[in-house]
């Protein structure tokens, strides 16, 4: 496993250096778009998975899981998202991939205590819109035509540490610190068709970082049917104030001037909040659901962002994420059953309310179905996990843009045991 | 259990072939609301125009040797400019025996020139002065428009009334009988001709024009030979410079136009505020310096004949210490009463003006030549006029920085 984990750490590099710049222009508002914080296996049950612990999954997204780890896990995705753009005339469609995340855990107390680290995108800034224009030099010369494409770029990241704990075998506690790090970077290209006029490239560059705490829990009453579990699972990461500078380059990157002077300035990201609840009936069927809020009403910035303004003209909003799912495996735990019987199948639905306006008053909605596999592999504490998902946001009322997607996950999951002594030599 | 390799094979190429796809955005226009900076322009005036006489204009290698004396008249009245041209001759001409053994009968100098290359009154004869030079003159390497040679004898060799024809024109100049018997010996051989004979000095005595020959295909030839025939060998110019110096003004100009002729190290330096405050902190796209021309003062006038001085050159300088040299961003040609100088190099330079971060301290323009290299020499040696607008010309002819940008903010 540990060549293998070389292995996959190469391919995450490769994976991450060939992340492609065109999203959803819903992109350059606020932060950007907010990313998936927990497992596979939850994303592809409606984004839900806040009560999921288990020995066999690996997820930060609460910490009070990585109490359940009996063996050292690694974790890393990638993710591959297509967007159909369409407005009230024309419609695009565009595509991007990224590294969806890394995450690493080792138990100290097998089943009892556990450390994990993670590294995924908080936020993803990616979109890329063109307009074309004209202007005269003088009244009487003819019109320039010229291009200007508006292209935003980078997004915060979350580097994670967070420990989880069992002080009782009902009751699982986490605590960690996030590491919010990146650039947000919106770029202004301007092309003129007359070969003597020079390209123009300005970068508005707002480069943040700080540290929020998180804790979670997670609460599984004993129930009478050992096959059953009831899962009651609560994460809270507390506000965080970002330090941040803002710039603007004019030019490409390696002789770019700075345009006026650097600005620095906090952002305030707000208090996320998830709640779930699981319930596996038995072997074969799991369900659950998520209720996450996130009070970014509370958001404040000493710079502007999109759909936020400091004047207070525009205010992002709180967001509602509601979601569910259920997992059918055929084969519950008998490895020794057909391999089509042994893959756990997902399906899920969520709905959010997003968190900006792009038009003050006008949220946008989306709505998407969830849904993945689970595939095992030879190794009985391995799988890979595949996720599905397809969703609208937004209509094309207001001038707006009705954003179809859909995204393809794909998460390898590896099991090792590490630092744990046998109990039989 | 088998791990379903292939299957998991098939979905990353697809994801892979699927990112390498792409469409172009025009959709989501709408969304980018207050970051949407849509081009504009500015026209930033001229805050002062000053004429200098500082530009070194490099004559040397110029490939038309001027000649003559112009008082100017009409509105340019009150300006005077004369030129004295240098001219050597050399070369390996096939000199045939009878012409080495014989003896020299005749020499005699032909200048041509071209229609255009006429400056000043058609009906006034000039009286061209050949003086013979006392020293070898180098000009490789190149001269200033304002180096007047001194090895020059103060004696008048041979001269020629010539009355200037607006048509491609030879001027036959005999050299006299006692020049060549006292060169006797230097004319037979190409050796001595070269290297002991020094050339010529060509000034005009009267008339009102300036010449421009023609060092190409002007020559002195030389006839010789013995009772069996004669025999004629040419030699064609080696070296050749043009003095040029202008002296007064031109009252009556007024005060909102300068003039600014070849060859007379004027130029003429614009002045901008670049710390304006609607145009700090943008991008610029193009810039243009566009100087507007008195096109008709630049024209003939009656039997006075003028080119309009169809090339202009903008230079910028990085310090006013003189440490470096005056670098040469763009050449123009009058067009629609304008000149108009833009390229990106120009449009870099304001951008770093208007960032604060200036390339160069200030700008010129002058005729165009660059200073060092001859070979970027349009229109050869002339003192051909621009009579160009300044700051205090009525609106629409003020010199004005034409900037398109993008705002920033």
């Amino acid at each position: 496993m540990k060549y293998l984990f070389l292995i996959l750490l190469g391919f995450s590099g490769t994976l991450s250096a060939q992340i492609i710049q065109d999203g959803s222009i819903y992109s350059r508002f606020g932060v950007g778009d907010l990313q998936e914080q927990g497992s596979l296996q939850g994303q592809s049950m409606g984004h839900s998975g806040t009560a999921m612990g288990s020995a066999y999954t690996l997820s930060l997204g609460n910490p009070a899981s990585l109490a359940h780890q009996a063996i050292t896990r690694f974790s890393t995705g990638y993710q591959f998202q297509g967007n159909i753009l369409k407005d009230t005339q024309q419609s695009s469609h565009l595509l991007n991939g990224n590294l969806s995340s890394i995450q690493f855990a080792f138990p100290i107390l097998e089943r009892k205590l556990s450390v994990g680290f993670a590294y995924q995108p908080f936020s993803q800034v990616q979109y890329h819109v063109e307009h074309s224009d004209s202007i005269r030099a003088t009244a009487t010369e003819p019109r320039i035509d010229y291009v200007v494409s508006y292209e935003g770029s980078g997004g915060l990241q979350a580097f994670e540490a967070a420990v989880g704990f069992k002080p009782h075998p009902t009751l699982s506690l986490g605590a960690g610190v996030r590491l919010y790090n990146g650039n947000i970077e919106n770029l202004q290209r301007t092309a003129y068709t007359p070969s003597s006029y020079t390209e123009t490239l300005v970068t508005q560059r707002t480069a943040l970082h700080g540290v929020a705490p998180r804790f979670g829990l997670l609460f599984q009453p004993k129930l009478k049917q050992s096959e059953k579990l009831l899962s009651l699972g609560l994460s809270a990461t507390l506000p965080a104030t970002l330090s941040g500078k803002r710039l603007r380059l004019l030019g490409e990157t390696v002789d770019a001037d700075t345009l006026g002077t650097v600005i620095s300035a906090d952002t305030k990201i707000p208090m996320q909040l998830s709640g779930g609840l699981m319930y596996r009936s038995n072997d074969k069927w799991l369900f659950s659901v998520d209720a996450r809020l996130e009070e970014w009403s509370q958001f404040s910035s000493e710079v502007p962002y999109g759909g936020y303004t400091t004047s207070g003209t525009a205010k992002l909003h709180d967001r509602l994420k509601l979601g569910g799912g259920f997992e059918y495996k055929p084969a519950g735990r008998n490895r020794f059953a057909p391999y089509r019987q042994q893959i756990a199948y997902r399906l899920g639905f969520y709905t959010d309310s997003g968190y900006f306006e792009p038009e003050s008053g006008k949220k946008l909605q989306t709505l998407a179905l969830t849904g993945g596999f689970g595939l095992p592999t030879r190794s009985a504490v391995s799988s890979i996990d595949l996720g599905f998902e397809v969703g609208t946001r937004g209509n094309t009322n207001n001038n707006f843009v009705l954003n179809r997607f859909y995204k393809v996950h794909l998460n390898l999951n590896f099991g090792e045991r590490w630092f744990v002594r046998p109990k039989l030599q | 259990m088998r791990l379903p390799l292939r299957f998991l094979c098939l979905i990353l190429g697809i994801g892979f072939f699927l990112t390498a796809c792409d469409d172009n955005p025009s959709v989501g226009g709408n969304l980018i609301d207050e970051q949407a900076n849509p081009s504009q322009r500015y026209a930033l005036l001229a805050d002062a125009v000053t004429r200098n006489v500082d530009y070194k204009d490099v004559a040397g290698l110029r490939k038309t040797i001027l000649v003559g004396k112009v008082q100017e008249v009409g509105t340019l009245a009150g300006v005077t400019t004369e030129a004295t041209g240098y001219m050597d001759f050399g070369g390996s001409p096939t000199i045939p025996d009878r012409f080495k053994n014989g003896t020299i009968s005749e020499a005699y100098v032909k200048l041509h020139y071209k229609k255009d290359a006429i400056y000043g009154d058609t009906t006034q004869t000039m009286n061209l002065e050949f003086r013979e030079m006392t020293a070898a003159f180098n000009v490789i390497g190149g001269a200033r428009y304002d180096s007047l040679l001194t090895n020059v004898s103060t004696t008048v060799l041979a001269s020629a009334n010539h009355r200037p024809q607006r048509r491609d024109t030879v001027i036959t100049v005999p050299l006299p009988t006692t020049w060549i018997s006292t060169h006797s010996d230097k004319l037979k051989d190409a050796t001595k001709f070269s290297e002991q004979l020094f050339g010529f000095a060509l000034d005009s005595n009267g008339g009102n024009a300036i010449i421009g020959i023609n060092e190409a295909v002007s020559k002195i030839y030389i006839v010789g030979g013995d009772a069996t025939g004669r025999d004629t060998v040419s030699f064609g110019m080696v070296a050749y410079h043009s003095f040029s110096k202008q002296t007064g003004t031109a009252t009556g100009l007024g005060t909102d136009k300068l003039l600014v002729q070849d060859n007379t190290g004027a130029s003429y330096n614009p002045s901008f505020n670049f710390s304006f405050a609607a145009l700090q902190n943008v991008a610029v796209g193009n810039a243009t310096l566009k100087i507007f021309a008195d096109s008709t003062l630049m024209k003939s006038s009656g039997n006075f004949h003028r080119t309009p001085l169809r090339n202009l050159s903008l230079y910028g300088i990085s310090t006013e210490s003189g440490a470096t040299d005056p670098v040469l961003i763009a050449t123009t040609s009058l067009k629609d009463g304008a000149y108009s100088f833009s390229n990106p190099t120009f449009s870099r330079a304001i951008q770093r003006n208007l960032s604060g971060k200036a390339v160069f301290s200030r700008y010129f323009v002058t005729p165009s030549t660059s200073p060092r290299d001859a070979i970027q020499d349009i229109n050869g040696n002339s003192v051909y006029p621009a009579v160009l607008y300044n700051q205090n010309a009525p609106a629409d002819k003020k010199p004005q920085l034409l900037i398109i940008y993008s705002p920033t903010q």
